[in-house]
């Protein structure tokens, strides 16, 4: 079949996308009974509680789900764009995702068994189990095998087409492995270093601040490592899916390089209200972080010029006419626009969580809650979503019938409602001071009461919004079975295709592709960031936490 | 490579708009004095009730007129739990905690400080209204975390 | 080729991401002024 990828690489991707989903109906289930308990109308068996749940429900969603779907999306697109795997890189990427699953399964065990409540943060001196850091570390060292693997096919696809730019899809799979093995440096020093040899008892104190840093360090450009897949999927499937090509081949990859380069030295905007480092370096980083919205500035452009320039082509007229002659009525597209849709208060809120001082009206508050459910839990989960309507049928040979194009309908839409409803709840919230990360809210005092009181200013409102997309992500999972065993096969006419849309490299610099230049850009400014600050909380360290467990 | 006109303007208008926040934001930290909580000085976790001014805390009034409020974060409460303090005051926050992260939020202001142990962290706020505040721990710190808060008495001088 | 480029009509795009840079200067604006408030 044309364009269908070999069966070896269908079984990785299809192995990565069970894994995914399967997370996703847990992680979801969590969610739900975190809105029950919160409004006071559930109360857990002895043997669970909440901080469990919401451990759970955060590394299953955040973590877990994201990171095989997008290990799936890049093992299929990279097959697709560049060529059947070979037996090694199929074998690496296989060893890679059993080393990931395995990771994950010991840090699931760590938290079920109640020896891990600490969040998906894990902020010391919270100690869990020490099996739950060596999860930990499992999962990282599994995800950069895959990574290695995946970019050794490119570096094979490389030798054979000397002086020629990688395809787009290629180009940003390997620019997105790039910043995730930059950013886990940080999380995988921390977990080896420090809070392994804590955890089993080899050394008594743990140097909080310093695993606080070297944390962000990674949490920030985790975020990235969500988003570049999904604006992968933005510039690549869907103009495909429109049926135009990509707007600015070089823009689209000198986004993807100024991503490199800003994603990481900015980690001290989500500790801007923490003592042990200096005003001095948290403005240098804010002053970074702002130079990483550039790249989304430009993406924002180059979509609604691709939207444009196709409406035209189908005969919009006037200012506005184009936005009506695109394909709603094709799920593939209208869940992906819903998901750019809702990154514009996303990022806007972003903004305002890294303006310095301005982090403290917000910071941990319902707010920072409603932010990453407009970011992560719709932008970059909704993209996802619109992928999976064509890659697992794509990949199983099945059709993506006309019946589940309408259940795909209800299920974006009744997503969007619920997240409409409960983030815009968390974020006026959040401004009324409601923390973040709490059980059931119970404060007796005037202003909390105020936070059960109001239409869109109420706890109720939230968990109404919850409940809407549990039953959203129910039928989503409905879909997903019914796409990977149920739907009729497609004969050859049918067949789901995998969007690649083309992009035109003629005028493209060949110095973007140059990755030696961007990686040893993004090390120094990594170094001018980070080296002082880190230094000072290692030479002035106090005397070390001891291991506590409060839950 | 090659910009449509349109993008440059684009791209002008909203570096600028970035420019300006960030020069709003600085100008105010750094010139007005309103940056976020922070601190350097260091103290040992578990001395913290033997370690000046955390052996004596609470409400102290120095000869400057201001005030500082010296309290503790542990799980799951804050020591000393409900303090009094004048309104139209300069207040001194100094915080840490003798064990896990906490943090020490007055909801309704600006005071929104992370509690690390080892650490020792400050923020300065004027209640300008008297009244009862609503102090939270907006941290995770454990099964109790969600009953972590105490009251702060702002009272008319 | 550039040239032609250039006179793509474009209007309708230079609108929305204008529309965009509005929401966030609006939605930053308003958190500044509730910061500045509650100093």
């Amino acid at each position: 079949m044309i364009g269908q990828i070999a069966k070896g690489e269908r079984k990785l991707a299809l192995a990565n996308l069970g894994f995914a989903y399967a997370a996703f109906l847990i992680g979801t289930l969590c969610g739900l009974l975190q809105v029950f308990i919160r409004n006071d109308a559930l109360t857990l068996p002895g043997w669970l509680d909440y901080y469990q749940v919401l451990t759970a429900h955060g590394l299953l969603l955040a973590i877990v789900f994201t990171t095989f779907f997008i290990f799936a999306f890049f093992q299929a697109g990279m097959s697709r764009t560049l060529g059947s795997f070979g037996p090694k890189v199929l074998l690496w990427n296989w060893i890679g995702f059993i080393v990931t699953s395995l990771g994950t399964l010991l840090v699931v065990i760590m938290v079920i068994g109640g020896q891990a409540s600490v969040l998906y943060t894990f902020y010391a001196p919270l100690q869990a189990h020490g099996l739950f850091y060596v999860g930990l570390a499992l999962f990282v060292i599994g995800t950069w095998i895959q990574g290695f693997a995946l970019v050794g096919h490119y570096q094979l696809w490389r030798k054979q087409h000397k002086g020629e730019l990688s395809p787009l899809f290629a180009f940003m799979t390997v620019a997105t492995i790039i910043l995730w093995v930059i950013a886990c440096l940080g999380v995988v020093a921390a977990v080896l270093f420090q809070f392994i040899p804590w955890a089993f008892g080899m050394v008594d104190g743990i140097n909080v601040e310093l695993s606080r840093s070297l944390f962000w360090y990674f949490g920030h450009p985790l975020v990235y490592f969500w988003l570049l897949p999904a604006y992968m999927a933005w510039y690549v499937i869907v103009p495909k899916i429109l049926g135009t090509k990509v707007f600015s081949d070089s823009l689209a990859r000198l986004s993807f390089v100024l991503f490199i380069l800003f994603s990481i030295p900015v980690g001290f905007h989500h500790q801007l209200t923490e003592p042990g480092i200096a005003s001095f370096w948290k403005f240098l980083q804010t002053v970074l972080t702002f130079m990483v919205i550039i790249p989304s500035l430009m993406t924002a452009f180059s979509m609604f010029a691709t939207f444009e320039l196709r409406g035209r082509e189908l005969g919009g007229k006037g200012l506005f006419g184009w936005f009506r002659k695109l394909p709603w009525k094709d799920v593939r597209f209208t869940s992906i626009f819903i998901a750019m849709a809702f990154f514009i208060p996303g990022g806007a809120g972003g903004i305002i969580n890294a303006s310095f001082q301005m982090n403290e009206v917000i910071h941990n508050t319902l707010w920072v809650v409603g932010h990453f459910h407009i970011t992560v839990g719709t932008p970059v989960a909704m993209t996802f979503f619109g992928l999976t309507f064509w890659l697992i049928p794509y990949l199983t040979g099945r059709r993506f019938t006309k019946a589940l194009q309408k259940l795909a309908f209800i299920q974006i839409i009744s997503w969007s409602v619920g997240m409409l409803l409960m983030s815009t709840a968390q974020h006026v919230l959040g401004l009324m001071g409601a923390p973040r990360r709490t059980a059931y809210t119970g404060y007796a005092h005037d202003d909390a009461l105020a936070w059960f009181d109001g239409v869109l200013s109420n706890h109720v409102t939230m968990a109404v919004g919850g409940s809407i997309l549990f039953l959203s992500a129910s039928l989503l999972i409905f879909i997903v079975i019914q796409l990977w065993w149920m739907a009729p096969k497609a004969d050859v006419h049918q067949a789901e295709s995998f969007p690649i849309a083309p992009s035109d490299a003629s005028a493209t610099p060949r110095f973007l592709e140059n990755w030696k230049l961007w990686i040893g850009i993004a090390f120094v400014l990594i170094a001018v960031a980070y080296t002082i600050p880190l230094a000072d909380l290692i030479q002035h360290a106090p005397p070390g936490s001891g291991r506590f467990q409060t839950w | 490579m090659h910009l449509h006109k349109y993008e440059k303007i684009w791209l002008i208008f909203g570096i600028m708009a970035l420019i300006i926040f960030l020069s709003v934001v600085g100008v105010s930290a750094f010139h007005q004095g309103h940056t976020p909580s922070g601190g350097h000085k260091k103290i040992d976790p578990e001395k913290v009730s033997e370690t000046a001014p955390f052996d004596q805390p609470g409400v102290h009034e120095k000869e400057d007129g201001t005030y500082e409020v010296v309290m503790v974060g542990k799980a799951f409460g804050y020591d000393p739990g409900k303090i009094q303090v004048p309104a139209g005051k300069e207040i001194m926050f100094t915080v840490t905690s003798s064990d896990v992260v906490h943090s020490f939020s007055i909801v309704g202001t600006n005071v929104n400080m992370m509690v690390v142990p080892g650490e020792i962290n400050h923020k300065k706020h004027t209640f300008q209204e008297p009244g009862t505040y609503l102090v939270i721990c907006n941290e995770y710190c454990g099964s109790g975390h969600h009953f972590m808060s105490t009251e702060i008495e702002v009272v008319e001088q | 080729m550039k040239k032609q480029e250039d006179q793509t009509d474009l209007k309708g795009t230079l609108v929305s991401v204008l529309a965009v840079g509005a929401i966030i200067i609006i939605m930053w604006v308003s958190i500044y002024f509730l910061y500045i408030q509650r100093l």
